[in-house]
């Protein structure tokens, strides 16, 4: 186990290193200067010049990106081109409002997609199974920010329940902040949901039709609890494994969303930061984000072997 | 980090292919199989919208009742018998653009996964038939483009290209060529193995025609439901592009974008906001509710 878990870790760096690499250079090889469209009309050769050597701009494209991930390392991820202000800074300052839409996004998958997967896998192909699978079906058709403005139609502007867009702090109150969030949560959440729910409803149908489920009946332990203790706990070991993927597609998610609600997340700050071509602040948005993706699959990794011994075992 | 040995990564394979509700193996099941099996009612709702699609983007000349370019009305016109749907903010009729974005949404669909075929397919088959360093060294690569989170990595590719749809096709095959070439060196490396090709081998049938006629046949069903789903993920991918403005640029009737046009009208006359919205989820329903059907019929362990 624990040789699994530091063969893990290690694999880490290559692919961080990896990710880095990628990002730097492909984005060094896009046309359009950052020095030009920050002078706009005030470009002449002479400031441009002390701009780019100020910048390290005009040095050797690999030596750049040494320097740029020697740097990295030390927390120092240089300054926006544009406004001049720490990427790391405003990585940490939009980082959070983008995570508490993960978290909470997830938080509502997960309350959905178990009950809905669990009651279809318990009455498979019956009415309830069908129109629970319907709706995931359409759920993972609807793309995100038609799901926003829907619920924006019927709740906000129809109900009345809570603002259109925008957002508050903690500092307004715990109401005014959540009745800001709970729309965009939802959003992210229900897409989610649907392909967990199948996924749920999969792993548990292949489960039920095992034979300790069969044992656990004969012994005449209440249907219930064969379910949701018997059943449930491995029929989950699967659905964990999906988790870290979804986290993937939360990430893409929440740009969209963070559009269609005013959200100032790390999802707005990367599309600003491509949409001016700010090389600092775009590598500092896919970097920070690729890794947080990369970690996750790491703790969904080891969790999946701490909750399945039959992986354990094989290394 | 062993493919063959990892459930972890063989089940994030097939996942990439959609719903997994099973791992796609390969087999020789015959293409037409699935004629002959019965139809899945779903399955066919889907092939259906499908259809209905393809008739949409090739007589849209003739379906819809304007251009999708010059304005034909006055700004935000509400629904009436001249306008279905009313116009957009630029007095263009928006029943018109949602016709016409069919054929945007299926070129970005098809082209993407037709280029992430081309270029995948030869990835896996010859990292899986001749292995080696080619092998190790093609599967650590696509193992750091699959390290991005997708969305991210689509709108990467299109910050270095610049907006336009042909940058979105290419991002969205980009994209997709690791998962492609993972699930064919997959396929291939399990159906190399099988008896028909060793004896194909021991009759010594040359290398290429081994590949060709004995076992890209053979591998043809689970690249076909992947490719399928496939094309309902790039169809939504587009849209949320186009959404976000780095995606397809006006005045191409891209539906994500003029979702995004039209939003400023939510509140007066929703039905412009909506429709394309509509499109949208028609459109991957379509191509998802098709292809599981596909999977159903090419998997004989889903079978029965």
């Amino acid at each position: 186990m624990r040789t699994f878990i530091i063969q893990r870790v290690l694999l880490l760096f290559p692919t961080l290193l990896g990710i880095s690499a990628v990002v730097f250079f492909s984005l060094h090889a896009i046309p359009g200067d950052p020095i030009e469209i920050y002078l706009g009309v005030y470009y002449d050769e002479a400031t441009a010049a002390a701009l780019r050597s100020q910048y390290g701009l005009d040095q050797p494209l690999l030596m750049q990106y040494l320097w740029w991930l020697g740097r990295l390392v030390k927390g120092d991820w240089g300054v926006e081109v544009l406004s001049g202000d720490f990427v790391f800074q405003k990585v940490l300052e939009h980082g959070p409002v983008s995570l508490e839409l993960i978290v909470g996004a997830m938080l509502v998958a997960i309350l959905i997609a178990l009950p809905v997967g669990i009651l279809s896998a318990t009455k498979p192909y019956t009415s309830t199974d069908h129109i629970a699978m319907t709706g995931t079906m359409l759920g993972v058709a609807i793309p995100e920010f038609f799901g926003g403005i829907l619920l924006v139609l019927f709740f906000s502007l129809f109900m009345g329940w809570f603002p259109v867009q925008g957002f508050r702090p903690w500092s307004d109150g715990i109401w005014t902040h959540l009745s800001h969030i709970i729309l965009p949560c939802f959003t992210l959440g229900f897409t989610r949901a649907s392909v967990l729910a199948r996924m749920v409803r999969s792993c548990m149908l292949d489960v039920v039709n095992q034979d300790y489920i069969r044992t656990c009946r004969a012994k005449g332990i209440p249907e219930f609890v064969v379910i949701n203790k018997h059943a449930l706990k491995n029929a989950l070991i699967p659905v964990v494994t999906v988790m870290g993927l979804q986290v993937g597609f939360l990430v893409g998610g929440t740009i969209v969303v963070e559009t269609v609600f005013s959200i100032p997340g790390l999802g707005q700050y990367g599309i600003n930061a491509i949409a001016g071509r700010d090389y600092p602040a775009v590598m500092g948005f896919i970097v920070i984000v690729s890794s947080v993706f990369i970690l996750v699959n790491l703790a969904v990794d080891i969790a999946y072997a701490l909750l399945d011994p039959r992986i354990r075992h094989e290394r | 980090m062993n493919a063959e040995q990892n459930p972890l990564t063989r089940m994030n394979d097939s996942l990439f292919s959609g719903f997994a509700d099973s791992d796609t193996p390969p087999g020789d099941v015959p293409l037409v199989s699935w004629w002959g099996q019965g139809y899945s009612k779903s399955a066919m709702a889907g092939l259906a919208i499908v259809l209905a699609l393809f008739l949409c983007a090739i007589f849209a000349d003739w379906i819809a009742p304007y251009s999708y370019e010059t304005p034909v009305g006055n700004s935000l016109e509400p629904p009436s018998w001249k306008f279905p749907l009313g116009t957009d903010p630029i007095g263009r009729d928006v029943f018109s653009r949602v016709i016409y974005g069919t054929r945007i949404a299926l070129f970005v669909g098809l082209g993407s996964v037709v280029l992430a075929l081309i270029v995948g397919i030869p990835i896996g088959v010859c990292g899986a038939y001749y292995g080696g360093w080619f092998d190790m060294i093609m599967m650590r690569f696509m193992d750091i483009i699959l390290a991005f989170p997708v969305f991210l990595l689509a709108i990467l590719v299109m910050a270095i290209l610049g907006p336009s749809t042909s940058n979105v096709l290419i991002a969205l095959a980009v994209v997709r060529v690791p998962i492609f070439a993972r699930v064919v060196r997959g396929t291939v490396l399990s159906v190399k193995e099988m008896d028909y090709i060793q004896a194909a081998k021991s009759v010594s049938v040359k290398d290429g025609r081994l590949l060709f006629r004995h076992v890209l046949p053979n591998c043809m069903g689970p690249i076909i439901v992947l490719a399928t789903i496939s094309i309902a993920f790039a169809i939504l991918v587009e849209a949320s592009l186009s959404f976000l403005g780095v995606g397809t640029q006006p005045p191409t009737p891209s539906w994500g974008f003029d979702l995004k046009q039209n939003l400023i009208s939510l509140e007066e006359n929703a039905s412009i906001v909506i429709a394309p919205g509509i499109a949208i989820m028609l459109t991957v329903l379509g191509f998802n509710l098709f292809g599981d059907g596909l999977r159903d019929a090419l998997d004989p362990k889903m079978r029965g």
